[in-house]
């Protein structure tokens, strides 16, 4: 595996990637034709071994789409993601199966992620112990408030290593105290894997983790290179923005 | 912005061959595909069954509504048809021929119904988990499949208590119930490819599958009925041989000696040969929309 490449050791290589949705407006009766909106518009990446890139952006910015993108979940409308394994999403936004409870909840999430029921049975205790949800584990998903889904998500896909791994918001949830036991359980992952992909709001949390942050804005990337300059150059503009908005506003109340 | 635009610099095709790296996202070739599915077995079996336990959980009855849904059904059934328009007197044993048409149709419209929802309705674990999303509906006929041998046990009863006697051809059973299944699980895929796209098909399914049903035999010997009017034979042909008489047809024979199924040893060939060409065409159809399951 990569054993050709010389020194270089790619691990993941997007070629032009673009994804888009269809979408149907509401008409007054039946929906209006589909129309085609672009999430992701052209991007390029190269990710070589022992990186771990981070992904900033305003919301809408296609952010979550391209991760979804690398790990093959969603079509691409053009282009090509080359990995030297498939990247797996370790995500906590959607829940898994509502109906059912926190642990088949487990046991279903860890025999999609390819652990056999032998495995699902012995990491059983830890991963509840984890999710630190274990007096409300037998209840149905649907019943958890949305910070105990997230954990027990990140409790499930974490306890799997993989090596090209990729982070929508992981850091941002839970309480304190859950959110140190999951900040020390990513230290574990990323020192196993081989590259990370860690997609998040919190600066503080990319400019702790990252090797090195992209910007992307409205699908494609505005600026790649070392976090302090990458930040700095994203607030700059964020401020900028909330300027002009703030001046546009006074320019319409005083007309 | 394509990083190719440098001069010297390789294609990327060739950087990503180079270094070893695969695609990622590419629908797999069908043997593999098919392959992966036999990998997440135990993926396909614990969702069955915790789909089950959890559709208990909600109800008071729980379980008991898997042999009061039937027999609730065949009460309708029997009062309506049997009692009402005269069934009764077409078939020897109607309780029992209502019997075997309802358990065994159950299965049939169940794993249809609830495959063709399967992937729609979880559109969440498709595009958040590296699954092939071919396991849902193959967890939802599962589900059925494993309700019908809860159920079982009524149906043997239901028909000793009307007086059929048990004879080798009962052995056959398994027989119909493992050519039933293949026949279920393609035509839940193609439904589940369909509905996918078009979510108006999973709302006139349900009516669909009822209507089925009554043209198959499910409630009265309707082949028979339709000679007697002196329908043309393309008419009562048509009856005999579409898929869901066929099964019932054959079930029938096997474990309701009082009654010959209209059509006799043909039904066995055409039920081999629905459930291969449902079960090949599922699998094909659906295998060929993988990877547009979580778009829109």
């Amino acid at each position: 595996m990569g054993g050709t490449d010389q020194g270089t050791h790619l691990r993941v290589l997007l070629d032009d990637v673009h994804v888009s949705y269809r979408v149907r407006p509401h008409g007054r009766l039946t929906p209006r034709r589909a129309i085609r909106v672009e999430a992701v518009r052209g991007v390029s990446l190269e990710i070589r071994e022992g990186e771990s890139v981070g992904i900033i952006g305003r919301n809408g910015a296609g952010k979550s789409t391209l991760l979804r993108a690398m790990a093959g979940l969603l079509p691409l409308e053009r282009g090509v993601v080359y990995a030297s394994s498939t990247p797996v999403l370790l995500g906590v936004g959607k829940t898994l199966v509502p109906r059912l409870s926190g642990r088949e909840n487990i046991e279903l999430g860890c025999l999609a992620l390819g652990l056999t029921r032998a495995e699902v049975r012995e990491r059983m205790d830890d991963i509840v112990e984890f999710s630190g949800l274990a007096a409300s584990i037998d209840l149905p998903l649907s019943t958890y408030s949305s910070g105990m889904g997230a954990r027990l998500k990140f409790a499930i896909a974490s306890s799997v290593v993989h090596d090209i791994l990729l982070l929508d918001e992981a850091l941002a949830t839970g309480d304190m105290d859950f959110k140190e036991r999951s900040i020390a359980r990513m230290h574990e992952l990323r020192s196993r894997a081989q590259a990370v992909v860690l997609v998040s709001h919190s600066m503080s949390s990319i400019r702790e983790s990252c090797s090195r942050v992209v910007w992307l804005d409205k699908g494609t990337i505005r600026a790649d290179g070392a976090p302090e300059d990458i930040i700095a150059e994203y607030t700059d503009d964020t401020r900028r923005r909330r300027q002009t908005r703030r001046e546009a506003r006074a320019k319409g109340s005083s007309a | 912005m394509t990083v190719q635009e440098e001069p010297g610099m390789l294609p990327a095709s060739e950087r990503a061959h180079n270094a070893g790296l695969t695609r990622v996202g590419l629908r797999p070739a069908f043997g593999r595909y098919l392959a992966g599915l036999w990998q997440r077995r135990a993926f396909v079996r614990a969702y069955a069954r915790a789909k089950t336990q959890a559709g208990y959980r909600t109800r008071r009855l729980g379980p008991v509504w898997e042999l009061l849904d039937p027999l609730v059904t065949m009460a309708t059934y029997w009062l309506l048809f049997g009692l009402l328009l005269g069934a009764r007197a077409a078939v020897p044993n109607y309780l029992g021929y209502l019997a075997v048409g309802v358990f065994t149709f159950a299965v049939i419209r169940r794993s249809i119904q609830s495959g063709s929802r399967s992937v729609s309705a979880n559109r969440g674990l498709v595009t958040s988990l590296p699954i092939p999303a071919i396991i849902l509906p193959t967890a939802a006929v599962a589900q059925q499949v494993r309700a019908f041998a809860v159920s079982l046990p009524v149906l043997v009863l239901v028909l000793l208590l009307t007086g059929e006697s048990l004879t080798w051809s009962w052995l056959l059973a398994p027989v119909v119930i493992a050519l039933i299944v293949p026949f279920a699980w393609g035509s839940a895929l193609l439904m589940a490819r369909w509905v996918s796209h078009t979510a108006d098909i999973g709302g006139v399914l349900p009516l669909v599958l009822r209507l089925w049903g009554l043209a198959s035999g499910v409630m009265f010997p309707v082949a028979e009925r339709a000679a007697q009017l002196n329908a043309p034979a393309w008419i009562e042909n048509a009856l005999i041989f579409n898929p869901a008489a066929v099964y019932l047809a054959i079930m029938r024979d096997a474990i309701l000696p009082s009654y010959d199924s209209p059509g006799g040893g043909w039904n066995w060939v055409a039920a081999v040969a629905w459930s291969a060409v449902a079960l090949v065409a599922g699998l094909v159809v659906f295998w060929r929309g993988e990877g547009s399951y979580g778009r829109d």
